[in-house]
């Protein structure tokens, strides 16, 4: 799981996702599920316990990591033309 | 009989676009270099170890690093770098502190001085916007302006040998400064300086007018001067024996040059706006909102000094009030202006020395004295109101950082030492030699050496950054230039902009904003070496203050699909090591309130995947289909060499896009998270004090986000998404909305810029777009692929899942296609 969540975060560094943004949603997922461990960098991945793994990988597993830049673009691109 | 190829190495190459016609000491050096080379062919059939023929190679060494560090150490318009200021200064401060010793004590104003003189050319943005190489030809031909008049105002009492009596530098961005090494008239001087101010619209003397060619008005040239003398009658006494006096002197004097020049700068700006209100409301108030406004915005609220003005001067409806309040009582509103810009650059002189309240007061002082004597009119700091900032955390431990070695930290610093030991060793060897009494012809030949040892080592330093011993910006173009020669090869530029360098140089003190860019460099250094292999060949590059750039460079044998997932991997390496280096400790001079801090980095990519996909993009966006007049379109080296030119330049401008659009986005994702994290303490009991703290982050992180987020309209969205999260939806859903607002919003900017090049400027955002959807599809693909990879539950599962993705990525597919056709619209 561990590897995976490394896997992942490195997956969103490449598409220019900082570090501090990474950083800043897995502390937010923590909060709201109670827990009270918090990363001050990257590199606390490591020190971080089962629960809070499983708690960031989820997070940064969100669906819509996975959308399309805008949420509708055919949408988007004819509300553009039409006004 | 074939000529036999030679076995000497050619002369040095100047590759440097020099725009300057006038180069005749380049020209000279670059006979020497010949002639030596000559030499030394004719002596290749000699033995080795012949003196004659050492001597020819030695002779052949050392003109050719004449001529390249010569070529090094001018920029393209043909002045002097400015690195070199300081040292020369120094060097010139302390020959005339060694011969006159104790200056005399101030007799009133001297005869004969050593002036130097800055010269300012206003409106570079402007310029630019005209032709990406406008500037650059504007700047160009004020250096020829200043060297003409200059030697022409010097007249009879140069002997004949003008050129002998100054030296020419580039001194920043939009400046020269002209550094007398003899001792003229003041009131000569004087007159030269009159002679190069200019204000915006006004001919620059004789000749073809360059601006009146384009359409446009001259941009304003300011001149300000300071002599050696008075900046040497001003040394603290205390300072003349400690052999600091030069250092102090020459910091000093820039100080005060520099400050006068700020108070100019102001002036000049607010009576173009007075002109430009008067001729069309529109136009003026294109012309402050685009150029002016960041340069002017806060300096008219003061809150301190007389007359303080305690309603903000910022909006251009602001501005305009202000200066028609001002005209209201004519008589006084130049002095007033000028009172307040000198008033403005004094308080901004406390602001950068805050831990040193005497010397501030000393350049106070004396630039206090020269507006007397220059404007009769008094002048005193004011502080701007602009409020302070917001309280800051108490100081963090500094997770892991380790101090970079200042010999070691990159390649380019370890050639340094290394050059610096050998020369250490050439003059022990010299030195030896002379203890011994060894022969004439033997001392000769070690100290030729000796001086190559030098001029090498100087050779390395005119090439690199000295803080990081990275190399500057011509050897990046260079690099990418040189693998556009080979169509096989995948050739990417990496952009990089370290965030909030401000802060660290600023409220931490030169030396903290040093050691920030010194362990940037450093991580930068070691993701290089951990990349450059395999195919793949990485160059590291310091453009300017926080801008770093990679070339990397692929072999054909490495496939397309494999260049690009290692640049993903690369660039995720990047953020990756920068982050955990660890936070940047406060060195001396640091402020209080100075906290440790990480490095943040901006990084966008931009690459040809080979030949192919470079003459592509070549011909959509017609790069090089109009060649500058005068160059014929005939595949000759020198179009080839435009082509690549261009080519390079593109990759680094679409490149540098991708960068502030991630930037952009990124931050605003940043704000939002925190948004995010603040509803969520709200919704918690007892939890006062993390509200508080959290609240106090987003304060600011807004603060220094103000540009990076569009101002007030970034701040607006804010709020609307702000309601959106609180309706349930998480901050991921909104990602799509934040690319599409920053879209919109580098297309407002865009569509507001005046530039000849629009459509090349165009396509640049374009690329930029496209690039971005390509990623996202490139990502939804490999997501598709790992799920039909997956087991057949799995897949059952997903089956749903993937018809979704499909659609969503043909949507963007379609997407791209429509801004394709687009795109061939606007072409036709």
């Amino acid at each position: 799981m561990r590897a995976q969540l490394n896997r992942r975060i490195d997956e969103a560094l490449g598409h220019g996702m900082t570090p501090e943004l990474l950083v800043m949603r897995m502390n937010t997922a923590f909060m709201k599920a109670d827990i009270t461990e918090r990363l001050e960098s990257l590199q606390d991945v490591e020190s971080l316990s089962d629960v809070a793994v499983a708690v960031a990988m989820k997070r940064l597993s969100h669906k819509s990591y996975d959308r399309s830049p805008d949420l509708d673009p055919a949408a988007d691109l004819a509300a553009r033309r039409a006004s | 009989m074939p000529p036999r190829e030679s076995e000497v190495p050619a002369v040095y190459q100047v590759e440097g676009r020099r725009l300057r016609p006038s180069m005749a000491q380049e020209s000279l050096l670059k006979r020497n270099a010949e002639s030596a080379r000559a030499t030394l062919e004719r002596s290749s059939d000699l033995p080795e170890d012949n003196p004659e023929r050492m001597k020819a190679a030695m002779d052949f060494e050392e003109a050719n690093l004449d001529l390249e560090t010569f070529d090094l150490t001018h920029d393209p318009t043909g002045a002097l770098k400015r690195e070199t200021i300081g040292t020369d200064l120094a060097e010139q401060l302390s020959e005339r502190i060694a011969v006159e010793g104790e200056p005399v004590p101030d007799v009133g104003a001297p005869e004969l001085i050593t002036p130097i003189l800055l010269v300012n050319m206003g409106e570079l943005d402007r310029l630019n916007k005209v032709s990406p190489d406008f500037g650059n030809e504007a700047l160009t031909r004020l250096a020829d302006v200043i060297s003409r008049k200059a030697e022409e105002g010097l007249g009879e009492v140069a002997q004949g040998k003008p050129k002998t009596f100054y030296k020419l530098y580039r001194a920043d961005n939009n400046s020269f400064m002209i550094r007398f090494t003899e001792k003229i008239p003041a009131d000569l001087a004087r007159s030269i300086q009159k002679s190069l101010s200019a204000p915006a619209g006004e001919r620059w003397g004789d000749g073809e007018d360059l601006f009146e060619d384009k359409g446009v008005d001259s941009p304003p040239v300011i001149a300000d001067m300071v002599s050696i003398e008075e900046t040497l009658a001003d040394l603290p006494p205390s300072l003349r024996t400690s052999g600091k006096a030069e250092t102090y002197a020459v910091g000093a004097l820039k100080d005060v040059l520099f400050t006068m020049q700020d108070a100019q700068k102001i002036v000049s700006r607010v009576d173009r706006m007075r002109h430009a209100i008067a001729a069309d409301e529109n136009k003026a108030r294109d012309l402050y909102d685009k150029f002016l406004k960041k340069s002017l915005v806060g300096v008219f609220t003061m809150e301190t000094g007389p007359q303080a003005i305690h309603t903000p001067v910022e909006t251009y409806e602001q501005f305009k009030d202000y200066l028609k309040s001002l005209d209201q009582q004519s008589a006084h509103a130049q002095a007033e202006i000028w009172e307040t810009a000198y008033g403005k650059v004094l308080g901004d002189l406390r602001l950068r020395y805050e831990g040193d309240a005497k010397y501030v007061k000393r350049i106070q002082n004396f630039v206090a004295e020269k507006v007397k004597e220059d404007r009769a009119i008094s002048i005193e700091e004011r502080r701007s109101s602009v409020p302070p900032g917001a309280e800051l955390p108490p100081d963090v431990p500094n997770g892991g950082f380790e101090e970079p070695s200042r010999d070691d930290a990159t390649e380019g610093l370890r050639a340094f030492a290394g050059l610096r030991t050998e020369l250490g060793l050439m003059q022990d060897n010299l030195e030896k030699a002379r203890a011994q009494g060894a022969s004439e012809q033997e001392i000769s030949r070690l100290e030729q050496a000796t001086r190559i040892a030098e001029k090498t080592l100087n050779r390395e330093y005119a090439s690199r950054d000295a803080t990081t011993g990275l190399e500057l910006r011509r050897p990046l173009f260079e690099r990418l230039e040189s693998a556009l020669k080979d169509p096989s090869k995948r050739v990417a530029n990496v952009s990089m902009d370290m965030g909030f360098l401000k802060y660290f140089d600023v409220v931490g003190g030169r030396e903290t904003g040093d050691l920030a860019i010194l362990k940037a460099a450093e991580t930068f250094q070691q993701v290089r070496d951990e990349f450059s292999k395999d195919g793949m060949e990485v160059s590291l590059h310091r453009l300017g203050g926080d801008e770093f750039g990679m070339t990397v460079v692929g072999e054909s044998t490495l496939s397309a699909k494999a260049f690009k997932r290692r640049l993903r991997d690369l660039q995720a390496e990047l953020l990756r090591k920068v982050e955990t280096a660890g936070r940047i400790p406060a060195k001396r001079g640091a402020k209080q309130g100075y906290y440790a801090t990480d490095i943040s980095l901006g990084v966008g990519i931009h690459f040809y995947e080979d030949g192919a996909a470079a003459l592509n993009e070549d011909k959509k966006y017609e790069l090089t289909t109009k060649p500058p007049e005068g160059m014929a379109v005939d595949e000759s080296p020198a179009h080839e060499s435009w082509r690549r030119n261009k080519r390079a330049e593109h990759l680094v401008k679409v490149a540098d896009k991708v960068m502030e659009f991630q930037k952009a986005s990124n931050r605003l994702k940043l704000m939002l998270e925190k948004i995010d994290q603040i509803e969520t303490i709200k919704q918690k009991p007892h939890a006062d004090e993390e509200l508080r703290r959290e609240e106090e982050h987003l304060k600011q992180l807004l603060r220094f986000s103000d540009k990076a987020i569009f101002g007030s309209k970034g701040r607006a969205q804010l709020d609307v998404w702000r309601e959106r999260l609180i309706a349930g939806e998480s901050p991921e859903d909104l990602d799509g909305d934040i690319h599409s607002f920053v879209w919109e919003r580098m297309d407002e900017t865009f569509q507001q810029e005046q530039s000849e090049r629009k459509d090349l400027e165009r396509h640049v955002e374009y690329a930029v777009r496209i690039e971005y959807l390509n990623g996202r599809i490139d990502e939804l693909q490999a997501k598709l692929e790992e799920a039909l990879g997956s087991t057949d539950a799995l897949k059952e599962r997903r089956e749903r899942e993937q018809q979704a993705l499909r659609g969503k990525l043909k949507s963007a597919e379609e997407d791209l296609e429509e801004l394709k056709s687009i795109r061939g619209q606007l072409a036709a």
